[in-house]
């Protein structure tokens, strides 16, 4: 063998290995079912559902909050949230640690409002597009 | 409009918990359980001035739930605060209900801007209330939270 056929070998070896990696289907976190069905049961509320007159949900944030979720889904070390609608319609995601807690709320334009607490450490932003930053600061621990 | 007392305690009704309206935490140094609104049961709509709740001194939590034709059967909930425990920021003001005979004991938690951190702490400081003391706490009772 060649040594040009052997860097050749080599380099098919490297690529196919990559491309395993890239398409190997990580399974779902086991709360991914227990999300989508908070989702949809928010989604399925009637206006007025918390006898304050609070919104039925916004099917913009609904959508949103859908793309979100599969953001969460797919990085790991993400903890399962609590899915909720609130009055105005939109939905919010809530984790709640020892150490640290997080809400984030969906508009339907799709930007996350959220506020996150770490002990001494507190900061309130919005996040929109891929959401780094709030994957961010749920995979700080 | 007047504000409500630091002693009083206020209490607003919470959705079932199969819409996760609450959360179940443990007590700072204690193995018991605390339950508390999550921050999604506790978002006023845009055009609200305040958070609607009502003053336990006047109204106890069985009324709060008649009022709008439900019961902790129903799997509803009362979430209760001591005023002086409130998150720094916000306040209680004695308000009219709509309908104005719905109510006597109306009030509002209001702030010049709610904002997440606000409802975060707030959601934080309630604790809801057992189903026995829903059913059974008179107006004017002292809530037992431990």
């Amino acid at each position: 063998m060649t040594e040009l056929q052997t860097s050749v070998r080599q380099y098919e070896q490297i690529a196919t290995q990559r491309l395993q990696g890239l398409t190997k289907q990580r399974s779902l976190p086991r709360w991914f079912d227990v999300c989508s069905e908070q989702l949809r049961a928010a989604s399925n509320l009637p206006s007025n559902w918390d006898s304050y007159g609070g919104y039925a949900a916004n099917s913009l944030s609904l959508t949103h909050s859908s793309y979100f979720l599969l953001r969460l889904v797919k990085t790991v070390g993400v903890l399962q949230p609590t899915i909720a609608l609130n009055a105005c319609g939109y939905i919010c995601f809530e984790w709640e640690t020892e150490d640290w807690l997080m809400t984030v709320e969906i508009n339907h334009r799709g930007v996350a409002s959220y506020y996150y607490e770490d002990g001494d450490y507190e900061c309130e932003n919005k996040d929109s597009g891929e959401y780094k930053t709030i994957i961010q600061l749920l995979t700080r621990q | 409009m007047a504000m409500v007392s630091g002693e009083e305690y206020i209490i607003r009704r919470v959705p079932p918990s199969t819409e996760k309206m609450t959360y179940s935490k443990n007590k700072l140094n204690s193995p018991n359980l605390r339950k508390r609104a999550t921050s999604a049961a506790l978002f006023r709509r845009p055009s609200e001035l305040g958070l609607s709740c009502s003053r336990l001194s006047i109204t106890s939590p069985s009324q709060l739930l008649a009022q709008v034709n439900v019961s902790v059967k129903d799997g509803w909930e009362v979430c209760v605060w001591r005023t002086s425990e409130l998150p720094a920021g916000l306040s209680v003001l004695i308000t009219p209900s709509i309908p104005q005979d719905l109510d006597a004991g109306h009030c509002e938690i209001r702030s010049p801007e709610f904002s997440k951190k606000l409802i975060s702490k707030l959601a934080d400081a309630s604790t809801i209330l057992t189903a026995d003391q829903v059913v059974n706490m008179k107006a004017g009772d002292i809530p037992d939270r431990d």
